[in-house]
């Protein structure tokens, strides 16, 4: 019986990406931020700034291949009545970044700058425009210049609630493996089905709804194999009409998985049976390196496979200190 | 009287009215409250005095039968009157609702005295004899030690101390002993053993005289009387057969001459055997025989609440000596200094229950054991404070098949709690089992389920020499209450209990994974054997 939990957490420190640990991430924000300070019009109105996404989740990964992405809100002060056009925020904060090296686009959810590098996008960051009404709910700018005025709208988005209401579901140890569980999912998802057609935020708020930390019932330590089989189990379970719908917890309360295809829900259905079945698999192995081999395929290079020699040569282990006595 | 006082008299006298009492009749007796009034039911009147203790109810006040004084013979009723409605233990009212307490104290006071007053007189001696020495005590009747149990047949002999008052000397009786003495500065006499029954017996004080003594005489048979009238002894002890098996008294009569008319004071005799002692608490005499390794903190409160417990035979096994450090958690005091540590706990046990077998070993377990083990040991007790050395002696027993329940606990550094492992060769889940990592299946240096996390120094020093660890006595003794219950219950699996974190905090250590995870209940502090067991354990798996 193989858990492979010294493994999982070599894994998640393997791909963990934490914008408190990189300082290219907080260095990309700082530049960025600075250049909507120095050079937004005059005209707009004052704003705060938070991050948003991931990074504020404590979910980030590095990505496989290239530069990691990167969200900040952007919060003017004021209400969507005194912008009945909201493009005209979205237009300031692009106008405030627009540099040679990037890109600055405004799409309809967010304002988003591309880096690019010898001629080709690297990475970019969304900076997501908001007002705040009276009830001070969060309402975000729905808009792009090709949007026919009528269509240009401010919308409930709670995204600061969504990253409190998030962080806040476990605590400790439990939270310390929640997000083990979801980066882990985020980079199998990388690794099979690729990173734009299963949100990271659906992945996210289905662990927020479905995930239950488990421990080892005799030493209470984290078995992040079976809290991650239990997850996909409970995710599988609920998969109805033949989708898997995952509900904003906060406004707009929309499904995070309303964009994907049903030939996408399909595959993504299949792909996380297979990943159940290698779980489960992997557990009954009675090496760890046996495990870690079947984990591999799932997980990619990152996830590492221990010696075999590690796991059947004794090794001398020495002399603790138990601080225990009689 | 207080305004108080006064609300309180008044709302007893209506209270008693509503209660259908009559001839109601308030005086003050020795400053306190107390009404006399009949109460009729049925074809009886009652003539009642009630007695509050103080001027409310927190006590239940007592009720006396106003009858022909003493009351001899019959039951729940005290030489002096005082009817006895219960027992007064765990008892609960609220003590403002007068009418309310009274109303359930008057109808139990007819309730008795209408069933007691129904019975055949040998009924109701039948039950006063359960409750002889209840009465005696009542009366103001004095207590003697009684620290053995008789055998048939045998000689008793009283130790009996001359008490200097003025210049008189008055002699009183301290114990009573089948031959053995006990305590110093007495006198020892024989005495004599009569069985009698309670018709046997006229009305007793706790002074009698010739009268009384003439009176019990001609009750007595042939047999009876020769015990009685015997020149040999000097007080006798009167087995009164009841339901319980008997009451016990002492009439001690002493040396009179022959010029002085008879005279004897009565002694309730107050049991102290372990019999009895354990009966009081609820439980039973254990025929066990249990070997407690390591007698330090924990060790010696696991003896004392086994020895408390009704276990009949510890053997004591610790080869060092008590010292001033020790004091702070130890179950023994100063006089133990210097002294070993097995020998000073035996004797300290010992007064705690009379009758206990304890054998104290003044050496290392691994040497006792090497001689093999002390016959009929059914549990093993390891408070040795020594992880490898405990894990030797599970492997050594599992290896040999011992039959015993083996308990091995250790409590952990600044209060973050304790450890019980109760084993038994022959079932899976031992001590080793929590030396193995699960994910590897390699031995680990220490407990996969210590509380404190590894690597870190909890040892102290005070004065430059002699590292100890810290932890309170509260924390030994919580532990030591743990393992106890495993030993009386003979109970197989883990326990562990977990506690705060300031100790931790203020000597900066950080708990363990496990103690999280034990504190948030995440996991449960009771493993069954399975629970723990790995199953490739060198130890318990073969
Ligand atoms: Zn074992």
């Amino acid at each position: 019986m193989a858990h492979a939990q010294n493994q999982f957490e070599n894994f998640h420190s393997e791909i963990l990406l934490g914008y408190d640990e990189s300082s290219v991430l907080r260095d990309r924000r700082e530049t960025l931020l600075n250049d909507l300070k120095n050079n937004i019009s005059k005209d707009a109105p004052k704003y705060d700034t938070f991050n948003q996404g991931s990074y504020a989740l404590y979910t980030g990964i590095t990505p496989i291949a290239g530069d990691p992405d990167m969200d900040i809100g952007v919060i003017f002060e004021c209400a969507p009545e005194d912008y009945p056009d909201p493009l005209t925020l979205k237009k300031y904060v692009r106008d405030a970044l627009t540099r040679h090296n990037r890109t600055v686009k405004i799409r309809r959810p967010c304002v988003t700058v591309t880096y690019f590098k010898d001629g080709e996008a690297t990475h970019h960051i969304d900076l997501a425009v908001y007002s705040v009404n009276g009830n001070g709910q969060t309402q975000l700018a729905r808009c792009r210049e090709t949007d026919a005025k009528e269509d240009r709208v401010w919308e409930p988005s709670e995204a600061r609630e969504l990253t409190s209401k998030i962080t806040d579901q476990f605590k400790d140890n439990d939270r310390k493996q929640f997000r083990r569980v979801v980066r882990a999912l985020k980079r199998w998802r990388d690794n099979k089905i690729g990173h734009k057609n299963v949100p990271s935020i659906g992945l996210t708020v289905a662990a927020y709804h479905w995930f239950t930390p488990t421990y080892d019932s005799v030493d209470g330590k984290h078995i992040d194999l079976i809290a991650m089989r239990n997850l996909i189990n409970q995710m599988l379970a609920r998969w109805g009409f033949s989708r898997l719908t995952v509900k904003l917890p906060v406004a707009p309360d929309c499904d995070l998985f309303e964009r994907m295809t049903d030939t996408q829900m399909k595959d993504f259905k299949e792909r996380l049976e297979t990943l159940r079945n290698a779980l489960n698999e992997a557990e009954s192995q009675p090496d760890t390196h046996e495990a870690c081999k079947i984990l591999q395929k799932q997980f990619g290079d990152d996830f590492p496979v221990p010696e075999k020699a590690s796991t059947t040569k004794k090794t001398s282990s020495g002399v603790s200190v138990s601080g225990r006595s009689a | 009287m207080t305004s108080e006082q006064k609300q309180f008299t008044d709302s007893i006298a209506c209270a008693l009215a509503e209660l259908g009492a009559t001839q109601i009749n308030f005086r003050l007796s020795n400053s306190q409250p107390v009404w006399q009034f009949e109460l009729s039911d049925g074809d009886y009147v009652w003539p009642l005095e009630l007695c509050p203790a103080g001027w409310d109810f927190c006590r239940l006040p007592s009720v006396n039968w106003l009858t022909s004084l003493p009351v001899w013979g019959w039951p729940h009723i005290s030489g002096s009157g005082d009817v006895c409605v219960s027992d007064r233990e765990g008892l609960d009212y609220d003590p403002s609702d007068i009418t309310g307490v009274l109303s359930w104290l008057l109808a139990e006071v007819k309730r008795l005295l209408r069933e007691i007053h129904g019975m055949s007189n040998c009924e109701r001696l039948s039950l006063f004899a359960d409750e002889l020495e209840g009465y005696l005590k009542n009366l103001g009747a004095r207590f003697a030690q009684l620290d053995e149990q008789f055998a048939a047949n045998q000689s008793v002999y009283a130790e009996v101390h001359n008490q200097k008052l003025g210049l008189k000397t008055v002699p009183v009786l301290r114990r009573v002993n089948a031959g053995s003495t006990a305590l110093v500065n007495c006198q020892q006499v024989r005495i004599g053993l009569l069985d009698v029954s309670i018709n046997q017996l006229p009305p007793l004080r706790s002074e009698l005289n010739a009268n009384w003594w003439l009176h019990f005489l001609s009750c007595l048979d042939e047999s009876q009387h020769v015990i009685a009238t015997s020149p040999k002894h000097r007080g006798l002890v009167l087995r009164v057969a009841n339901n319980y098996g008997h009451a016990l008294l002492t009439l001690y009569w002493g040396n009179r001459g022959n010029k002085k008319p008879w005279g004897a004071t009565v002694y309730i005799l107050q049991r102290q055997d372990r019999d009895y002692l354990i009966r009081r608490t609820g439980g039973t005499v254990l025929d066990r025989h249990v070997l407690v390794a390591g007698v330090g903190a924990i060790g010696s409160r696991v003896a004392e609440h086994l020895v408390l417990a009704g276990v009949s035979k510890l053997t004591l096994v610790d080869q060092d000596m008590f010292t001033a450090d020790n004091l702070g958690r130890h179950v023994l005091g100063k006089d133990a200094i210097s002294k070993k540590k097995v020998e000073s706990l035996a004797s300290f046990l010992a007064e705690r229950m009379p009758g206990i077998d304890i054998v104290p070993e003044a050496t290392d377990i691994q040497r006792l054991l090497a001689k093999g083990i002390p016959a009929n040991v059914d549990t093993i007790v390891l408070a040795t404070g020594n992880a490898p050395l405990e894990r030797a002696i599970v492997r050594q027993a599992y290896q040999e098949h011992w039959s015993m329940l083996i308990v091995s606990t250790s409590v952990e550094a600044v209060g973050l709690g304790g450890h019980v492992i109760a084993m038994r060769p022959g079932t899976a889940g031992c001590l080793d089992c929590l030396y193995i990592d699960p994910e590897t299946q390699q031995p680990i240096p220490s407990m996969r389920t210590a509380l404190i996390k590894p690597g870190q120094v909890v040892t102290r020093q005070l004065t430059g020499c002699g590292a100890f660890t810290p932890y309170t006595a509260i924390d030994a003794t919580r532990t030591a209450l743990i393992a106890a219950e495993h030993v009386i219950n003979q109970m197989l699996g883990y326990s562990r209990w977990v506690g705060d974190t300031t100790q931790a905090n203020n000597a900066n250590i950080s708990p363990s994974d496990t103690y999280w995870a034990l504190r948030s209940q995440r996991i449960s502090t009771f493993l069954s054997s399975s629970d723990f067991t790995h199953p490739e354990c060198p130890c318990c798996s073969v």
